[in-house]
């Protein structure tokens, strides 16, 4: 196995491998009506995976065990389909091999800035528990949350920004960031909704997997459809913290009512020229407007979603193994 | 703490003031935070003692100084006099601020999960909507 031809089928798994993935995962959910927060998720991490997942199956384990499934249609018409789809790699391997290096060097530069930069703030603004005031009654909510949560209690950072502000970041150890333009604005029941929504992040590690699916993006970034399953995946994620921070507090009015607060509030200071990290506005192409909206209105009146685990399990095995069968027939 | 953009250009090769302020300005700005409240004229005599350069050159820079915020031009007689509107530390402060949350704008956003992701447009009449709802059940005690 050489770089190229690793590139050639990676290239050619990613394009139709993800794509049918991800039209296949949009039509089952609709078809089998899985409105569940879990299901979407699921579907949209096997979608990012597939064309990694599919290649060491294909090319790695089963040559490994000199199993060498004979796996081909015979409709000429596909025949001829999958030849092209092959082709497709092909010339994505011509063009992207020379800048491979780059590639992957530029991937490693950005996240390695990202994470000095995140460790310097963690080491000059991070809060001690013993002082007492502000940070104290911060410490004595995160706490409180840590328990209910069952999770270990989080670093937290305070920044000194003017602006509405909080998130999670961490690859092994999760750190909870807010600003002091946050902590001011908010009340102590409001200040509780966001840190809470924090901690669930925490909860289902979202600090770990935001990584991995960075990753799988950035590797896979020659494919559209790979923003769009990402972006799926962070605005499910974002309605599972919801729901789990809701069963912490068990307060979803004030949940509620602090989303529209901190939207407000950081839309009024997105001034021209003032850099506030992450509130760049764009509009996602699946989620569109309205998230705020969309997520309060879960909230405040919860849609009657039905767990369906089966139809989700068969879904997802439905999708893997299709989808795994078509790559093997693409090359 | 100045709130506002205080860096335009950063240059990373350049030291001190350089990095942010172009040399002359730097100069100027360090002469004005050493003696607090100065006219051109006083700016002028120091820096000439230093290197050739025009009276109007000094006043272009400390007028366009002026401009961008850093200094605030009062008239006193005939003579104008700057202050500086930072501090040196307020204004160092705002600049490693502003570079870092450039830094973590443009290389660590991948990583976090935020209370709120994006600041998109939303239907306002439908925000004020939930925001009657929410007050409704909050008085029926829900």
């Amino acid at each position: 196995m050489t770089f190229s031809s690793f590139l050639h089928t990676f290239i050619s798994y990613t394009f139709f491998g993800s794509s049918l993935a991800f039209l296949l995962s949009y039509l089952l959910i609709r078809v089998m009506r899985l409105e569940d927060v879990a299901s979407k998720i699921r579907l949209m991490y096997l979608t990012l995976t597939i064309p990694l997942l599919a290649y060491a199956v294909w090319h790695v384990i089963l040559p490994g065990l000199h199993v060498y499934p004979a796996i081909a249609p015979a409709n000429p018409y596909l025949v001829s389909f999958f030849n092209i789809a092959c082709q497709v790699g092909y010339w994505g391997s011509f063009l992207f091999k020379p800048a491979a290096a780059l590639v992957a060097a530029a991937m490693v530069i950005r996240y390695a800035l990202g994470v000095m930069v995140v460790c310097r703030l963690v080491k000059r603004n991070s809060l001690d528990p013993r002082d007492e005031g502000l940070e104290y009654e911060l410490h004595v909510l995160v706490r409180t949350l840590c328990q209910q949560a069952g999770v270990a209690i989080p670093r937290i950072v305070l920044l000194d920004r003017p602006y509405c502000q909080a998130w999670t970041c961490g690859l092994l150890h999760p750190v909870v960031v807010l600003t002091t333009g946050l902590v001011e604005q908010l009340d102590r029941l409001e200040l509780e909704a966001v840190l809470a929504h924090e901690i669930a992040h925490i909860k289902r590690k979202d600090y770990l997997t935001n990584w991995i699916t960075a990753v799988l993006k950035d590797v896979t970034f020659f494919n559209p459809v790979s923003y769009w399953a990402a972006t799926v995946l962070k605005t499910e994620q974002e309605k599972a913290a919801d729901d789990l921070a809701v069963s912490f507090t068990g307060k979803p009015l004030v949940y509620g009512s602090t989303l529209i607060k901190v939207w407000r509030k950081t839309k009024e200071q997105l001034a021209p020229g003032v850099p506030v990290a992450s509130t760049i506005p764009s509009s996602s192409f699946l989620t569109g407007r309205g998230t705020v909206a969309l997520r309060v209105e879960r909230i405040i009146e919860p849609p009657q979603v039905k767990i369906r685990g089966s139809r989700s399990l068969l879904a997802f095995v439905l999708i893997l193994v299709n989808v795994g069968m078509v790559l093997a027939m693409v090359c | 703490m100045p709130n506002e953009n205080v860096i335009g250009d950063f240059k990373p090769a350049k030291k001190g003031l350089g990095k942010v302020l172009g040399h002359l300005e730097a100069a100027i700005m360090d002469i004005i935070w050493k003696k607090g409240r100065v006219s051109v004229r006083e700016v002028y005599d120091t820096l000439r003692l230093e290197r050739r350069l025009a009276y109007t050159t000094v006043m272009t820079i400390m007028n366009r100084l002026a401009d961008k915020g850093f200094l605030e031009k009062e008239k006193e007689g005939v003579a104008y006099f700057y202050t500086p509107v930072y501090t040196r530390e307020e204004f160092n402060k705002s600049v490693v601020r502003q570079v870092i949350d450039g830094l973590l704008d443009e290389y660590a956003d991948f990583a976090y999960s935020h209370f709120i992701q994006r600041i998109q447009e939303e239907d306002e009449s439908r925000i004020e909507q939930l925001e009657q709802i929410i007050r409704a059940k909050q008085e029926k005690g829900e």
